[in-house]
């Protein structure tokens, strides 16, 4: 009896010692990064942000070209993510972004901030400037059986069909004042550059954005290392691509379901499913796509240089 | 018992090599997890076009309409293309612009819309460096300011009424319109326009001239379809298409495709070029892929079928 218990007492720490054993071999074979997986560059969602939320447009941080030089190399910063409240105008812009009926999103933001708030008339900017891209292709004679661009603007189509046609006209930098062409002074150049820090809105980062470069703020030298010099009205274009990426991450809209993305790739034409990294390496130039890598590496930076 | 207890430990002893084995064998056969984001920063793929086709197959890709559209060009053509490469090429590489149009005045006599064309040329070229000039912030990029610098040079002392006075511009300049494949399919006939366009298709060094032959060639459905497969049927990416192959075509024609072409410096002067990078690989960074990639392979196509007759530069002399 008791060799019996003695040869069962063998068994179990055989099991227990085989059990650990495969437990062990289980988490090698997996590895340490056998978490989820590491979300893609066009991927990245909020998460990826530490943009605080606040619009501080003093220039309590008075740039320079020293700063910005100084703000750190061009590497993926991924800070950790912040634990924000849920913020009502990023989720409606998700929606408007993503969403199936960004009208109907638009139209509870109107009820719910009034026509002429800010993040209303941001929401309704997104989606005219995404409609305006259905319009554009009616107009430029376009048919059906484009296989680079059909899917896009079928997509867009169905998302615009609740939504008044938008006008065609977009105020750039070469239909603006030449007034406006004046080099900024000091105080605008750092308060432009202090926007660029903290700023959400689209628009008032690419408006700070060119004030920064008019007034010579931003070093081109840092941006760039092949020693290109960006025009304003070049400067403009890519600047939009960039900042359309980095709010494409922010609000994790950078998915072929995007608004962003189904723009782009309607008029310019991308493979079907091509998330906004993909459907920019299509449409833009090589040229084109460093220098917009080069702007986007370059915000990231100096948002986070003081975080 | 004992045989139980034998049994019982082969099949522990068996549990632990695959334990073991398990460790070693299944991290070398697992797809290693790469982050997604190395997809969309890798370059797309480029297709291969870089290989040059035989004719042999250039003309299997043209349907039987289409191949009798691209039937050989008489000789007397070949030389008459020969006499214009040689002065385009002149103006292209000339060091003083002027000086190279006074020494080939006698074109104006001998083929006044050829004249215009070339002097044509050399005046938008020229006053582009003008316009360039009154932006100063363009002499601060690195990548224009070399080109600029050399356009100054090239253009100084053009003035296009030096060449001007006393003549019918305007008649040269319908002279020079009426030479294009759809003037004269209006003229003489549809024949005799898609002759014009595929005779220009083979042997113009004029990239001008060369994409409004494509262009009327692609609108007659005279192209193969097979090229257009990666580009689809957008208008505005075969216009792009067409352009890169003409400038591609013009730029091998002339046996330079670096940067010392005049048409290579105004375009780095308005956009910034690298001078350090060939004309080919400048032109690839500076269009979205498939643009490029649609026009090298039209272009490549289209040297392949000029070269079932011999090219002009390859002619003797007279």
């Amino acid at each position: 009896m008791s060799a019996q218990r003695l040869a069962q007492g063998r068994a179990v720490a055989w099991s227990g010692l085989l059990l650990i054993l495969a437990i062990i071999a289980l988490s090698m074979t997996l590895g340490p990064g056998s978490g989820p997986r590491p979300p893609a560059a066009h991927q990245l969602d909020a998460n990826n942000s530490s943009d605080g939320a606040s619009h501080d447009t003093s220039a309590g941080s008075a740039g320079s070209t020293q700063a910005i030089a100084a703000a750190g190399p061009v590497t993926s910063p991924r800070p950790s993510a912040p634990v924000e409240a849920p913020d009502p105008f990023r989720q409606s812009l998700r929606a408007v972004l993503i969403g199936a009926e960004p009208a109907r999103e638009v139209l509870a933001a109107e009820a719910m901030w009034g026509e002429t708030d800010p993040r209303t008339l941001r929401l309704r900017d997104r989606l005219d400037e995404a409609c305006r891209a259905v319009v554009l292709l009616r107009l430029d004679g376009s048919t059906a059986g484009d296989p680079y661009r059909d899917w896009a603007r079928r997509e867009l189509e169905a998302r615009c069909r609740d939504w008044p046609e938008p006008s065609l006209y977009a105020p750039t930098e070469d239909t603006r004042s030449p007034v406006l062409d004046a080099a900024p002074d000091a105080a605008a150049a750092a308060q432009a550059l202090a926007l660029l820090r903290h700023s959400q809105d689209e628009g008032e980062l690419l408006k700070a954005w060119l004030v920064a470069m008019r007034a010579g703020a931003i070093a081109q030298e840092e941006l760039f290392v092949d020693g290109r010099r960006l025009l304003p009205t070049e400067s403009e274009e890519l600047a939009r691509h960039a900042l359309v990426w980095l709010q494409c991450q922010r609000q994790g809209a950078c998915g072929p379901d995007s608004l962003y993305v189904l723009r782009l790739c309607a008029l310019g034409g991308c493979r079907p499913g091509s998330h906004l990294l993909e459907a920019y390496e299509q449409v833009l130039s090589p040229r084109e796509f460093q220098a917009v890598r080069a702007i986007h590496d370059w915000l990231l930076r100096w948002r986070h240089a003081d975080a | 018992m004992a045989p139980r207890r034998r049994l019982r430990l082969r099949l522990l002893a068996a549990l632990l090599l695959i334990g073991l084995a398990a460790v070693w064998i299944l991290p070398r056969t697992l797809p290693i997890a790469r982050p997604e984001s190395a997809a969309p920063s890798s370059p797309a793929p480029r297709s291969s076009a870089a290989a040059v086709q035989p004719a042999a197959h250039a003309r299997a890709l043209l349907t039987p309409a289409q191949a009798q559209a691209w039937a050989p060009t008489d000789a007397a053509s070949m030389h008459a293309r020969r006499a214009e490469l040689e002065s385009y090429r002149e103006l292209a590489l000339a060091p003083s612009l002027q000086a190279a149009l006074a020494a080939m005045q006698d074109w104006r006599d001998r083929d006044p819309a050829w004249w215009y064309r070339l002097l044509d040329r050399v005046d938008a070229i020229c006053r582009q460096q003008l316009e360039l000039d009154g932006r100063p912030e363009l002499a601060q990029d690195p990548q224009r300011q070399w080109a600029l610098e050399e356009l100054r040079r090239r253009c100084a002392g053009f003035h296009f009424r030096d060449y001007t006075a006393g003549a019918d511009v305007h008649g040269w300049q319908l002279l020079d319109q009426a030479r294009r494949p759809a003037a004269v399919a209006r003229a003489e006939g549809e024949a005799a326009g898609h002759a014009r366009a595929v005779d220009n298709a083979r042997y113009s060094i004029d990239p001008e001239e060369l994409a409004a032959s494509l262009d009327y060639l692609d609108r007659q459905q005279l192209l193969p379809a097979a090229l257009w497969q990666q580009l689809g049927p957008s208008r505005s990416d075969r216009d792009a298409a067409i352009n890169v192959a003409s400038l591609l075509v013009s730029c091998q024609r002339l046996g330079h495709c670096d940067l010392s072409v005049l048409e290579h410096v105004a375009a780095c002067a308005e956009v910034g070029c690298n001078p350090a990078l060939p004309a080919p690989e400048l032109l690839r960074s500076l269009l979205p892929p498939r643009h490029y990639e649609s026009g090298l392979a039209l272009a490549q196509w289209l040297q392949t079928m000029s070269m079932t007759a011999p090219l002009p530069s390859a002619m003797p002399r007279d």
